[in-house]
């Protein structure tokens, strides 16, 4: 289970504090899909930052199974994972190359890495580019190379960062399949993404950011409810409209 | 721990050796330029000429007793030298003969073959025979080898060594070899946000951070060994060292320049991790490795000397440990003091930083045009190696030709060449339009006055310092006034303006951007390689390059130059002193500083009327 408690953080720019996120708090419960949503500069990316402890909070508290995020990395090493958006991974490395020093990293035995390698790189149609350096493969390919190295050792917490850009549909499908996998294993997931399609289709529970606040944070179920069977675009748009 | 520092570290290797770009300049470039060097190395020495020269470096404070130097003067198979300047250039000379007074007041002579020169021994023996039949009561002579010299053996002596001829160029290919893999490893993590990804993975930062930088030290070692290698080979294959010498001193050159390259990655690591994208790190530190380079080839023509302080300054440290292939305990502990202690002071500093937030901050838009604009430092230090090595071939040569040449050659001829290459249409704008008379009494005017400001300044400064007055201690090398005014204010006017001003200082051209002026300052202070007149030719230099950049007229800085010459030319000619004065002086930097004070003002208000 994951905490946050009244965290804020704020930047110096240009000699200008700029409180990027405003006292948030919220809860994401075991295998919960949490779908992130806001307009650009909203702090989504700094949200994700601070959980997955990039970044300090500047105030506030986050805790992971109720203890501290540094605490519980030290006792449960690599199960929080996190993919950057605009990540262009290792150019002059091979997929399989890439992948496999993540996999070291993460301290997986080579057995496992095999297996995991073969059984993703076969859903997300990679098998055929294993060898091929990642500077001459496109950038979907890219996209999936990092999805693959965030998730490879089933991580407990996994942050995703914009992950269906630049993907075509079947393979969000079959990104989306495998988010829901996890899930299954018990894997808790928070996805930012400008799609709201996408997140209607996986998301449990929906936070709505705007200037650094949650201004929504409620089931998709409920939404539904609420709005009488309105699609989340909609409803979202609604809110952004108010606040305009 | 470790198997997270060399899983990284094994990555970036990987990821290096395939960059095709990092392989060129680490190894094909050296591969290229290394047996160009060794092959030309024995041209740089000696000229053989009939005469034997022989140096005199005297060295004792009371200079009245020697007899043998008279004996040695009547010699007339000998042309004496007295040079009372630091021991440069040894082997231009057949014997350097060298008279020390050690702390007992005791006197030594201390005389140095020249290994390279056929007429050593010849000069070697008629002056031993000089001392020894001179009746020097008060002298210990220091001739150890005096019996055992041998012309076999000459080859091993260390001027025939490409080593010391050549002390800087393996700090400079470790250099450029490191810093292709940092701003790659480092900065391209940043930029391409993978660093993010790593962060993510919680490992200690600091693990990062001792993978990235073992990584760039290791393939800065590796380039090491293979430029060594290659000047190995092109040594044993041109057959100019014995094979035992070779293995010594490469041994010497390895303890020497390990260090330094620690201490180098560091410095490119804490360059390539503050910059906000590769493009700004290779930018940082193409000039970081102007300023670097210009010190290690300035301080190996410089010849500082082994004392305990030029031992602890880390870089000259290695030069002059490669020069003198003396290598022994204090130099050891001096070398690690003056490279460890630094290095883990900026390994520190990055370990803060790569805590902080700011460490992930890219530009999104780099700016390309900032490497373009670094091209010219590039082209600038590489006709500063070349002014520097090969400037003194026309030696033997009479002042006239000697100045026309290097002028010619270095100065003038490249300048050309290189602004014709220029692809900007406008590149012979300052060349077009004559100056009004109006500016031109104005560049006359204000040289003369900053003439007499800086050598007032100049004259203090060289009494405070006991630095010999180059206006009225030098006599004028030739003859003829006129000749002086064509030879030292002319051509120099016309070849060292287009160098430095038409070429260098309006590629920084920027009407709102006057940075190019100092730059082209500081670059044209280095060319002249006359360290006590730093601030005088530094001021000249902004002075030169603001005529340009306010009038953007090529013409009248010349005519500036070429009054401040004249004026030397007289001076010293006719042995005037009224500079001196401090009347004289002190109204002239007064008038300067006014000057530029109301310009200022003058131009406020146009602005503002604006």
């Amino acid at each position: 289970m994951l905490r946050a408690e009244n965290i804020s953080k704020s930047f110096v720019k240009n000699n200008k504090e700029f409180l990027a996120l405003n006292n948030i708090s919220f809860q994401l419960d075991n295998a919960e899909i949490y779908g992130l949503i806001g307009l650009n500069g909203a702090g989504k990316t700094t949200l994700l930052r601070l959980l997955s402890g990039i970044y300090n909070c500047t105030s506030g508290f986050i805790s992971y199974e109720d203890i501290d995020i540094r605490a519980f990395n030290m006792a449960n090493p690599y199960q929080i994972s996190y993919l950057s958006s605009d990540t262009q991974v290792y150019q002059r490395l091979t997929i399989r190359e890439y992948l496999s020093f993540f996999a070291k990293i993460k301290e997986l035995p080579k057995m496992v890495f095999e297996e995991r390698l073969k059984e993703y790189s076969s859903k997300l149609k990679l098998t055929q580019e294993l060898n091929t350096l990642l500077e001459h493969t496109s950038t979907g390919t890219r996209q999936k190379a990092a999805f693959i190295s965030a998730i490879i050792n089933h991580p407990k917490y996994l942050f995703l960062d914009e992950p269906f850009a630049n993907i075509d549909i079947l393979m969000v499908d079959e990104m989306i399949n495998t988010i829901n996998a996890l899930r299954d294993h018990g894997t808790s997931v928070i996805i930012s993404s400008h799609n709201l399609y996408e997140i209607e289709t996986i998301a449990d529970k929906v936070i709505y950011l705007e200037n650094g606040q949650i201004k929504l944070n409620s089931s998709i179920q409920e939404l539904h409810k609420e709005s009488e069977g309105q699609r989340l675009r909609d409803i979202i748009l609604c809110k952004m409209k108010e606040a305009n | 721990m470790f198997n997270t520092i060399i899983s990284i570290i094994q990555k970036d290797l990987f990821e290096i050796f395939r960059n095709k770009r990092a392989v060129i300049s680490a190894l094909f470039l050296p591969a290229l330029f290394i047996p160009f060097l060794v092959y030309f190395q024995p041209f740089l020495s000696l000229t053989e000429s009939q005469d034997i020269r022989v140096a005199v470096y005297d060295y004792r404070i009371d200079k009245s007793d020697v007899n043998f130097i008279e004996t040695i003067k009547k010699d007339d198979r000998l042309k004496i030298e007295f040079i009372d300047t630091d021991r440069i250039n040894e082997n231009k000379f057949d014997l350097s003969l060298i008279i020390h007074q050690n702390d007992y007041r005791k006197k030594q002579v201390m005389l140095i073959y020249n290994s390279s020169s056929s007429h050593s021994q010849k000069a070697f023996e008629y002056i031993s025979s000089s001392i020894i039949n001179s009746e020097i009561t008060d002298m210990k002579t220091d001739i150890t080898d005096l019996g055992e010299f041998d012309t076999s053996n000459t080859q091993a002596e260390a001027a025939s060594s490409p080593f010391t001829a050549y002390p800087w160029i393996f700090l400079m290919f470790g250099f450029s070899g490191a810093a292709f893999v940092a701003s790659e490893i480092v900065s391209g993590e940043k930029e391409r946000h993978t660093l993010e990804t790593l962060f993510s993975l919680q490992i200690n930062r600091s693990h990062i951070l001792s993978a990235k930088y073992l990584a760039i030290l290791l393939f800065s070692m590796f380039n090491f060994a293979f430029n060594l290698l290659i000047m190995a080979i092109s040594v044993t294959m041109m057959k100019t060292m014995p094979l035992a010498q070779l293995f010594n001193e490469s041994f010497s050159v390895t303890i020497a320049v390990l260090p330094a390259l620690i201490l180098l990655s560091g410095i490119l690591l804490y360059i390539s991790l503050k910059a906000k994208s590769i493009h700004e790190a290779r930018s940082v530190e193409s000039v970081f490795f102007l300023v670097f380079s210009a010190l290690i080839i300035g301080s190996s023509f410089l010849s500082f000397g082994a004392t305990y302080l030029t031992q602890l300054l880390p870089f000259i440290n290695t030069i002059i440990i490669i020069q003198t292939m003396q290598f022994d305990a204090i130099n050891a502990i001096l070398l690690i003091i003056s490279t460890i202690i630094p290095t883990l002071f900026i390994f520190k500093r990055c370990q803060v930083f790569i805590l902080k937030d700011g460490v992930l901050d890219t530009v999104t838009n780099p700016d390309k045009g900032r490497l373009k604009k670094i091209f010219p430092l590039l082209i600038m230090l590489f006709v500063y190696v070349l002014f520097m090595s090969f400037s003194d071939i026309w030696t033997n040569e009479s002042y006239a030709y000697r100045t026309i040449m290097v002028q010619a050659s270095f100065f003038l001829i490249p300048a050309l060449v290189l602004i014709a290459l220029r692809k900007n249409p406008d590149r012979w704008q300052t060349f077009k339009s004559l100056p009004s008379i109006r500016q031109i009494l104005i560049s006359i005017g204000f040289t003369s006055i900053l003439f007499l400001g800086i050598n007032y300044y100049q004259s203090i400064f060289n009494e405070l310092f006991g630095v010999n007055n180059i206006l009225s201690d030098k006599s004028l090398p030739l003859q003829s006034i006129w000749q002086s005014m064509v030879i030292m204010c002319l051509v120099p006017a016309l070849s060292e303006e287009l160098f430095f001003r038409a070429y260098f200082a309006e590629h920084w051209f920027n009407k709102n951007d006057r940075r190019g002026i100092f730059i082209s300052a500081i670059v044209f202070v280095l060319f002249h390689q006359n360290y006590h007149e730093f601030f005088s030719l530094f001021i000249l230099g902004i002075w030169f390059a603001y005529l340009l950049y306010q009038y953007r007229n090529i013409w009248l800085a010349m005519v500036a130059h070429f009054v401040n010459n004249a004026f030397v030319v007289m001076i010293s000619y006719y042995q005037l002193e009224f500079y001196k004065k401090h009347f004289i002086g002190s109204i002239s930097i007064l008038l300067i500083v006014l000057t530029i004070y109301f310009r200022k003002k003058v131009k406020e208000n146009t602005l503002n009327q604006e």
